[in-house]
């Protein structure tokens, strides 16, 4: 429609044109809108970050703790409650870890643990014992860097780590986050050090070597998902945590029995290792005694052996001597014996021949008669053969002749035919005889009478021959008789021979006996005296061995004597520990249990408080830029529509509607507001949480902030910004469009001058030069702009005061914490436990120090201070040792009145914020509560100046009547001295070396990263600074740019007249100086009140910022206002140089 | 020599693809006291011409001699100086500062220039002193007209430029201003040159002008001029 398109022209020509103004409009949106969301935003981002930071690494829901650790009995339990999803138990422990002993929170870390997992910001996770995994806190990593060692130290020498882990040296594998520990500034609290954590650190779980759980973390079906800042999450866990905390109490009674119990057995093993030890120690004492007396016995027997040994050489000695003598002896008898043997041998040659002699005779004689003995004998045989023959013929004759011949068989007649053939009968032979009888030739009786015959014949032959035989015998038996004595010469002889004989055998015999004697002798003496030389090797031999086991001895008897004392003092620590621990046995309670949900963690808490405090800044911020963006639209339209009346009058009297002639108004407006909203809100969206988000960064350990937007935000930002442009256009047209066209078309009545009230007062108005009383009547001539001008330029400086005064109240927040009220320079933490010998030591360190101005022992403990509504704070108890000296180590005085206080009798006193956050005055009393739930009532005595943490100050008889009897020890040493940093570091090496020391912090050091802690603040002053600039620059530009454009005929008559350009500049500028100058002031007192509500909600619980403003902040906002205001005067200048006098001149408005 | 010389200046102005010529080579002189009038219709380039001679533009070729200094090489400083002490202007809106009483109006010129007059004289002789702490807007157009003359006169100039000062005045106030003005060149011997196209006015000039399409096409020098209540229009 061309209706439109020539709108729409006009419109973009319009905005062209006028652009300065255009923009100015839709900076001043934007800074509103972009704040006002960004702000806004801010917070539920910064909550949507955690929640989503957190359910990413599964951080848990609930959280128990036992005074006596926990077991799987407890974990059932637990799994047990309806809500639990997941359920999961974990060690941990607090050690002093590496040179600095920082305090560290070692966790057991296994693969598969689901709940609470880590970031792993470099390196890895622990995967072999030994192996750490350091938190990737800032301090931490300037310490350490991967595969550095770090060694973990008991908090006291008492105790051993080596019982509760496998190990306590590891290498550093990487560095992580954990979602459980988001605060920068620590870690939470502990029993040990300064009682807090410095760090956390992961260790493989099995690097730990503890009997029983130390925590466990469960997660809830329900609470999945849902964000822990919402309310149901928060009832919920609650009721959760009551109901589990309820069953667990009930458990108590029973997990005591049983570690009664165990315990039990534990110690009567403990007692058996004992005895053993006791026994070992016998046994060894019992051996060296064994082995001296061997020794002693072995130095016996080798004295012995020597006596021995000498006499068996001197025995030698002696045989040798007689086996020489024997030797002569025995030769001298040999000879003597074959001497005598020979002369027998000689006589017995002589006897020899004469027996031999009468022996030949004899035998010839036995000769003869022997041969006449054999021949009688031969006659007598044949005789008596005969005989016998005969007369057995005669018998076998006899029988034979009384049987007839005929009976007789041949064959006998033949046998005795042959039998009978060789006896002879007279001429014949019997045979002859037989067979003529045979024959029958001869009868039987001649036969037999010869027979007869013949055998007388035989007969007397028979006797005859026995007659010679006696004769024979007689002679025989004188041979025998010379026999007889010829034989006994013999054996005489013989026997002498023989005894010679004998006599012989027996000396050779002997001789031989003799000399196998001597050569034994011989062969003894040679062996005796090897035997004396292997004897004397073999003593040697023992010698040797006697000396060696001496030694052997000796080493052996200083070891046990070394070992022993540490073996007794063993022992007896064993003992006194198992004493101790029947006493602990004894004095045993029931476990108490600490359970904990997300909200019970503080700094979970703060965060959400830090992220709500940004919506009430969003809600004042914004509303300065809102505000003055209505101004400015409101001076900006009604510029408009004044210069274009005549244009609004002829398009009316052309009969164009009202509506259609505003139209261009209200497009104009919203197109400004529109596209400046849309601006801000990405800004607001996507860059200043960002910024924001990035300075908290520096106290929260978060990823990267979740970014997103809010229908609400932007439904509001885009009401405000429309209605504060809309609505003025409209209100501004309102007027215009009700008039006649014909009005509308004549050039408005020049706003008459108008005396002002100042030329009233006439002593100053005459003062005035004529310049300035012209700036003067100008400055109220346009009150509507004056005031906006001032506002605007106030806005700037009060941003600006807000920004240096908040930098100054954080940055100097250190030095006057370090700096005013705690004045000692160093604190150590001392070993309570130390020997009397250990702390002598550190005093004789300290008080030889001639560099250390003083110290002062004091008592800390950490205790708790809670109140519903209130969140739960850490307040450090110190009670001076001395309490006189207090004032020289911390200031205590009130902030305003600067009064001082000293500790006494009536009470203690408190830091102030603490006194602030619960409402405490002089004379009220405070409730604290330890790391055991016990509470105690503390009576304020004062309030006193602090600006970081909690402290409760009081001396030790306030102690003893609110707190404990028991008398104080010291377990911090403050220290004073005017040193610098490289001399602090020697002193730290030395304290380390000192078993009473536990740990040491300088304040040197805690200030400087205090500061740079704080540096992030910068962030947001540049942000304010920034913000403060482009509102200065939108509203002086814009002003003076109407300003200029209204008066542009004024501006060209002074040219005219020969105002050189500097003056033309300053005879406008003159009242945008003084309208600054005014802005500056009124932005001083805005800047405070700004300054003191942007600290109230800004702080944080355990902090307190000076809310005095340093002058230097009004005059940084000054110096940079009056900047701001010369470049937009520069950009005038040049402007107005630009200007076309005569076009300006020639026609009428 | 004469006091106001311009020798052939020109003066183009570029309007998109087309130049337009405001001076087409100027020629004139005008002599020191004289009551100048510069005639001719709208359009003509007379106006160009007055801003070249009160220092408020400059010539793009020519030479513009003031009483012996040829201002059209002056640097922009320079010439401011030159309308700060030598020219008084008077406009046809007056262009008083509607903030500032007749007055103060005045005192804006002398403020700043070397041989002021003193104020009050000069508001008297322009016949305004019971009007002096009145604001612009309190005056009526004639009356209002009169500061301006009187804030021109009072910076004591060597030249008063008028330009169509009875433009927006009736007739009979217009022609005591045209008095006025005369009779400023007469007694005070300053040159003033008023431009109009109201040729009823050329009688009583001293020297008369003819500006017609960018060209001077006359120059008529009056020996007699007349008074101006002879004068009708």
């Amino acid at each position: 429609m061309a209706k439109k398109a020539a709108l729409r022209k006009l419109i973009i020509k319009e905005i062209w044109t006028s652009k300065a103004r255009f923009f100015s409009i839709l900076i001043l949106i934007f800074l509103g809108v972009g704040f006002f969301s960004g702000l806004q935003a801010t917070g539920p981002n910064m909550k949507n970050t955690a929640d989503q930071y957190f359910e990413q690494y599964n951080l848990h829901d609930f959280h128990v703790q036992s005074t006596m650790g926990l077991e799987e009995e407890e974990l059932e339990l637990i799994a047990g409650h309806s809500g639990v999803e997941q359920i999961e138990a974990g060690y941990s422990r607090d050690v002093l870890a590496g040179e600095s002993r920082l305090v560290m929170k070692l966790i057991g870390y296994r693969d598969d643990l689901e709940i609470n997992q880590y970031v792993v910001n470099n390196g890895r996770l622990p995967e072999h014992s030994g192996e750490i995994a350091l938190d990737n806190h800032e301090s931490i990593r300037a310490l350490y860097s991967i595969g550095d060692e770090i060694t973990i130290y008991p908090e006291n020498s008492d105790t051993d780590l080596t019982e509760d882990f496998n190990q306590t040296t590891f290498e550093v594998v990487g560095f992580v986050t954990s979602p459980r520990f988001i605060t920068e500034e620590s870690r939470g609290q502990t029993s040990i050090g300064r009682g807090n954590l410095d760090a956390f650190a992961v260790i493989l779980e099995d690097d730990f070597d503890l009997p029983v759980y130390t925590d466990l973390f469960a997660k809830f079906t329900k609470l999945s998902g849902e964000s822990m800042y919402s309310e149901d999450y928060q009832n919920l866990a609650a009721q959760y945590k009551s109901e589990i905390e309820s069953e667990l109490d009930e458990y108590g009674p029973e997990r005591i029995a049983e570690i009664r119990e165990e315990a039990e057995e534990e110690l009567a093993e403990a007692e058996a290792e004992i005895a053993d030890g006791r026994t070992e120690l016998a046994e060894a004492k019992k051996e060296l005694n064994d082995a001296r007396q061997e020794l002693d016995e072995g130095w016996t027997e080798l004295e012995d052996g020597e006596n021995e040994l000498a006499q068996a050489r001197q025995d030698l000695e002696q045989g040798e001597q007689e086996y020489k003598d024997g030797l002569a002896t025995f030769e001298r008898e040999i000879a003597d014996g074959e001497r005598q043997l020979a002369e027998g041998r000689t006589e017995l040659e002589n006897q020899q021949p004469v027996v031999e002699e009468s022996r030949r005779e004899l035998e010839q004689g036995e000769a003869e008669l022997a041969s006449a003995r054999r021949e009688i004998e031969a006659q007598l045989e044949l005789l008596t053969t005969q005989q016998a023959e005969v007369n057995r013929l005669r018998t076998e004759l006899t029988e034979l002749f009384e049987v007839p011949v005929d009976v007789i068989p041949e064959e006998t007649q033949a046998e005795i035919v042959q039998e009978t053939a060789t006896i002879s009968l007279g001429e014949q032979t019997l045979a002859n005889l037989l067979q003529a009888y045979f024959a029958g030739e001869l009868p039987a009786d001649p036969i037999q009478a010869g027979l007869s015959q013949l055998e007388a014949e035989l007969s007397g032959g028979i006797t005859q021959l026995n007659e010679g035989l006696n004769e024979v015998e007689e002679g025989e038996a004188e041979v025998a008789a010379g026999r007889a004595e010829l034989e006994a010469g013999q054996a005489d002889l013989d026997a002498a021979r023989q005894l010679i004989a004998e006599q012989q055998g027996r000396l050779e015999r002997e001789r031989a006996s003799a000399e196998a004697e001597l050569a034994a002798a011989r062969r003894e003496l040679d062996q005796g005296w090897r035997d004396y030389e292997s004897g004397r090797v073999e003593l040697e031999d023992a010698r040797q061995t006697l000396t060696d086991g001496e030694i052997e001895y000796e080493a052996g008897l200083a070891t046990f004597e070394a070992e022993q004392a540490d073996a007794i003092a063993e022992i007896e620590e064993g003992e006194a520990e198992i004493a101790e621990a029947r006493a602990e046995l004894a004095d045993l309670e029931e476990p108490t249990y600490y359970s904990a949900t997300r909200h019970d963690i503080g700094a979970m808490v703060e965060y959400a408080d830090n992220a709500g405090r940004l919506s009430d800044l969003a809600s004042i911020f914004p509303v300065v830029f809102f505000a003055i963006a209505a101004l400015v639209t409101l001076t900006t339209i009604t510029r408009m529509i004044e210069e274009q009346r005549g244009e609004i009058g002829t398009f009316k009297a052309l009969g164009y509607s009202n509506l259609a002639v505003s139209l261009k108004f209200y497009v104009y407006a919203i197109s400004a507001s529109a596209v400046g909203t849309i601006v801000g809100l990405l800004f607001g969206y996507l860059i200043l949480p960002q910024i924001i988000f990035n300075a908290y960064r520096m106290l929260y350990n978060l990823p990267d902030i979740e970014l997103s937007n809010y229908w609400l935000y932007t439904l509001i930002s885009a009401g405000i910004s429309l209605f504060s442009t809309v609505l003025t256009a409209w209100y501004v047209l309102r007027v215009d469009l009700k008039s006649h066209p014909a009005v509308l078309m004549r050039p408005r009545a020049p706003k008459s001058g108008k005396r002002i009230l100042l030329e009233r007062i006439t002593p100053i108005w005459n003062r005035l030069n004529f310049i300035e009383k012209v700036t003067a009547r100008n400055l109220f001539r346009y009150k509507q702009r004056m005031l906006m001008t001032v506002l605007g330029i106030a806005g700037c400086a009060a941003l600006i005061v807000t920004g240096f005064g908040l930098k100054d109240a954080v940055g100097g927040m250190g030095d006057l914490q370090f700096g005013r009220v705690i004045q000692y320079d160093a604190m150590v933490i001392l070993d309570q436990d130390a020997t009397d010998e250990e702390a002598s030591a550190y005093n004789e360190l300290i008080e030889g120090n001639a560099e250390i101005e003083d110290h002062l022992a004091i008592y800390q403990a950490q205790y708790e201070v809670s109140e519903t509504g209130v969140n739960t704070q850490d307040v450090s108890l110190i009670v001076p040792l001395n309490a006189e000296q207090l004032p020289q180590f911390i200031q205590l005085r009130d902030r305003v009145s600067k009064e001082s206080y000293s500790l006494s009798d009536q009470g203690a006193v408190v830091s102030e914020k603490l006194a602030d956050l619960f409402s405490v005055e002089p004379g009220d009393s405070l409730t604290i509560t330890n790391a055991d739930n016990e509470s105690f009532e503390v009576e304020i005595a004062h309030i006193t100046e602090n600006y970081t943490g909690h402290y409760l100050y009081m001396n030790e008889a306030v102690y003893h009547e609110a707190i404990g009897d028991e008398p104080l020890e010291s377990n911090a040493d403050l220290l004073k001295y005017d040193q610098d940093v490289a001399w602090e570091d020697q002193l730290s090496e030395q304290l380390m070396q000192e078993e009473k020391v536990v740990t040491t912090t300088f304040y040197g050091r805690v200030i400087d990263t205090f500061n740079d802690s704080m540096e992030s603040l910068n962030v947001v002053v540049v942000v304010l600074i920034v913000a403060a600039a482009g509102l200065a620059f939108v509203v002086l530009y814009n002003l003076t740019n109407i300003n200029v454009s209204e008066r542009i005929r004024e501006l060209s008559t002074i040219k005219v007249l020969g105002f050189y350009d500097g003056e033309v500049t300053m005879y406008i500028y003159r009242e945008n100086l003084i309208l600054t100058a005014m802005g500056i002031i009124v932005g001083g007192f805005m800047g405070r009140i700004l300054h003191v509500f942007v600290l109230a909600t800004a702080a944080m619980d355990n902090m307190m910022f000076a809310p005095d403003l340093h002058w230097s902040s009004y005059l940084y906002a000054a110096v940079l206002t009056f900047i701001f205001s010369s470049f937009v005067m520069w950009i005038m200048h040049r402007k107005l140089k630009g200007v076309d006098m005569i076009e300006a001149l020639k026609s009428n408005e | 020599m004469s006091y106001v010389r311009v020798v052939d200046e020109f003066k183009r102005y570029q309007m998109g693809e087309n130049t337009i010529v405001a001076n087409n080579g100027i020629t004139f002189e005008i002599e020191k006291g004289d009551f100048a009038v510069i005639l001719g219709p709208s359009g003509a380039g007379k106006s160009t011409v007055l801003n070249i001679l009160g220092g408020m533009d400059t010539p793009d070729e020519g030479q513009i001699w003031i009483d012996g200094h040829n201002i059209a090489e002056d640097t922009t400083k320079q010439l401011t100086k030159y309308r700060r002490d030598d020219v008084g202007f008077v406009f046809q809106f007056y262009n008083l500062v509607p903030n500032l009483t007749a007055k103060e109006n005045v005192e804006l010129a002398t403020q700043i220039s070397p041989n002021a007059l003193d104020v009050d004289e000069v508001l008297e002789s322009v016949g305004l002193s019971h009007r002096v702490d009145n604001f612009p807007a309190q005056l009526s157009g004639g009356e209002q007209q009169r500061v301006a003359i009187a804030r021109a006169l009072a910076k004591n100039p060597k030249l008063l430029l008028c330009d169509e000062p009875t433009g927006a005045l009736d007739f009979e106030t217009g022609k005591s201003i045209l008095k006025l003005l005369q009779n400023t060149a007469k007694e005070t011997g300053t040159t003033v040159i008023v431009i109009t196209h109201n040729s009823a006015i050329a009688p009583m000039a001293d020297r008369v002008i003819y500006i017609n399409d960018a060209k001077v096409r006359e120059t008529v020098l009056n020996p007699r001029p007349r008074s101006v209540d002879e004068i009708e229009w």
